[in-house]
């Protein structure tokens, strides 16, 4: 039997969708058997970041409604052989066809089948967001590096705490400006963690990479040259219990001359 | 002993009920005593004599209390000044304890929530923005606080805000809202109290000067 674990954020954009990508596409690749699951009803992008919309054939809506069986709506991603499957929202429907019942049954079908299902949630925190967080073992809490996300975070926070939830929420900062932290014109990573109290799972710096990658139905975790792309990894396996310390400071790091003369990769 | 007892003092009549005899016997012996009293002083010139009725660790019920009244409008020369326990009922009781009771809150209040108290808070905890704390007395602050403060919820005006203010976005006390603006935000730090003033508006002082205003605050609120 496997875990559910939602991602949230409060706030949209900023980088729900990218991170369950990321992560789920990363855990496939060490070996676990992942099933994402778009609970965006209506504005569905998860399909389109991993590149998979022009295979989907039935959605979460159709399953909900009993048209078809949950395996028949499972979209199998070809590039992790066997560890990866997407189950879509629907871009028809409007989000009021689930509810916590079905949404709940459905999960709970796939973590028979799977070890993480990574459910990627709406923004806001109505009626999408409730279906999305009522029924997980855990959270993945994204914010970005500004006051306006950190809020929402903590929001967010206060109604995961109350849920009791198995796994206590976690968080991944998102989208962090290199330049900023190096001006000092950021807002402090440790100030956000220590505002919000809860765990922090990863850090991720804002990278053109993550667009373009996202732009072309990739993740951008598997681009060895990527910053972004070993935080994911590393948020990956820290999931999985890996001991991987916080290289904050490798973000930060100035390369001074001989550096950048000997140092180059 | 007897049911009842009658004394007097300068204030008048006291009749003592005894709590341990049966109410109707000791109702009985009341009215019998009464009607004596009544029997042996007609003259309508006479001052109004003041009785009180003392129930001891006995509680009347409404009707029980209504029964007394009636019995002594009978008698326009005697009037009934009041009916004394010296019981409270549990209610009313858990009301006043509740009311002074001292709440200890830990932990982080986060945007969204609001917590409320009755009686006074000592918070130890980190309020964050957007959230808010109401207490119907004060409010003595050892954690951080960025969200919304009401004490005194919703019209005492003796209640006050005491220890750390630095970072407050908002006091509230009684009826008053104070807003901490770039202007004023520099009286709200660690070690100071905010209470109403004479003017009826929230002021800011350092607790080490909290033994003077005490004196402002009782003389106003008597």
């Amino acid at each position: 039997m496997g875990i559910s674990i939602v991602v949230t954020s409060g706030k949209g954009g900023v980088g729900k969708t990218t991170t369950t990508a990321n992560v789920s596409t990363v855990l496939a690749s060490l070996g676990k058997k992942v099933c994402m699951v778009d609970l965006d009803i209506g504005l569905r992008n998860l399909d389109a970041v991993m590149g998979l919309t022009n295979r989907i054939v039935y959605d979460i809506v159709d399953v909900a409604q009993h048209r078809v069986v949950v395996s028949q709506a499972l979209v199998r991603d070809p590039r992790f052989e066997d560890n990866l499957y997407l189950l879509a929202a629907s871009q028809f429907a409007d989000k009021y066809v689930l509810d916590k019942d079905s949404v709940g049954n459905i999960i709970n079908e796939l973590k028979q089948r799977f070890d993480f299902v990574m459910i990627d949630c709406p923004a806001g925190i109505e009626y999408g967001f409730q279906n999305a967080v009522s029924i997980a073992d855990g959270a993945l809490v994204v914010t970005n590096p500004e006051v306006a996300s950190v809020s929402d975070a903590d929001r967010v926070v206060g109604i995961l705490e109350n849920m009791n939830m198995p796994i206590t929420p976690h968080l991944i900062i998102n989208r962090i400006r290199k330049n900023m932290i190096n001006d000092g014109t950021s807002m402090k990573i440790d100030d956000i963690v220590n505002h919000l109290g809860i765990p922090l799972l990863g850090i991720v710096v804002d990278e053109d990479k993550v667009i373009s990658a996202s732009n072309t139905g990739r993740t951008v975790a598997f681009d060895e040259y990527s910053d972004a792309g070993r935080s994911y990894q590393n948020i990956a396996r820290r999931m999985l219990g890996e001991n991987i310390p916080l290289n904050l400071f490798d973000h930060q790091k100035k390369v001074g001359f001989w550096g950048r003369v000997f140092g180059r990769k | 002993m007897r049911d009842i007892i009658l004394k007097g003092d300068k204030n008048g009549f006291s009749v003592l009920m005894d709590d341990k005899a049966n109410y109707v016997n000791a109702f009985k012996k009341l009215k019998e005593l009464i009607m004596q009293q009544n029997v042996e002083s007609t003259n309508e010139n006479d001052d109004v004599i003041y009785f009180t009725v003392k129930t001891g660790r006995r509680l009347l019920t409404e009707e029980q209390k209504s029964g007394i009244r009636e019995f002594f409008d009978k008698y326009p020369q005697l009037e009934l000044k009041d009916i004394q326990s010296d019981v409270e009922d549990k209610a009313k009781v858990a009301e006043v304890l509740k009311a002074n009771k001292v709440n200890i809150e830990s932990g982080i209040v986060r945007s969204g929530q609001k917590l409320d108290y009755e009686g006074d808070l000592i918070f130890l905890g980190t309020l964050h923005r957007d959230s808010q704390i109401c207490t119907t007395g004060s409010i003595y602050v050892l954690g951080e606080v960025n969200g919304i403060l009401q004490a005194g919820y919703p019209d005492n005006t003796k209640a006050a805000i005491f220890g750390n203010l630095k970072g407050i976005d908002q006091l509230r006390i009684a009826d008053v809202i104070e807003i901490v603006t770039d202007d004023n935000k520099d009286e709200f730090q660690a070690g100071k109290f905010a209470f109403i003033d004479d003017l009826h508006s929230i002021s800011v002082d350092d607790l080490t000067n909290y033994k003077d205003r005490l004196n402002d605050l009782g003389k106003r609120t008597g």
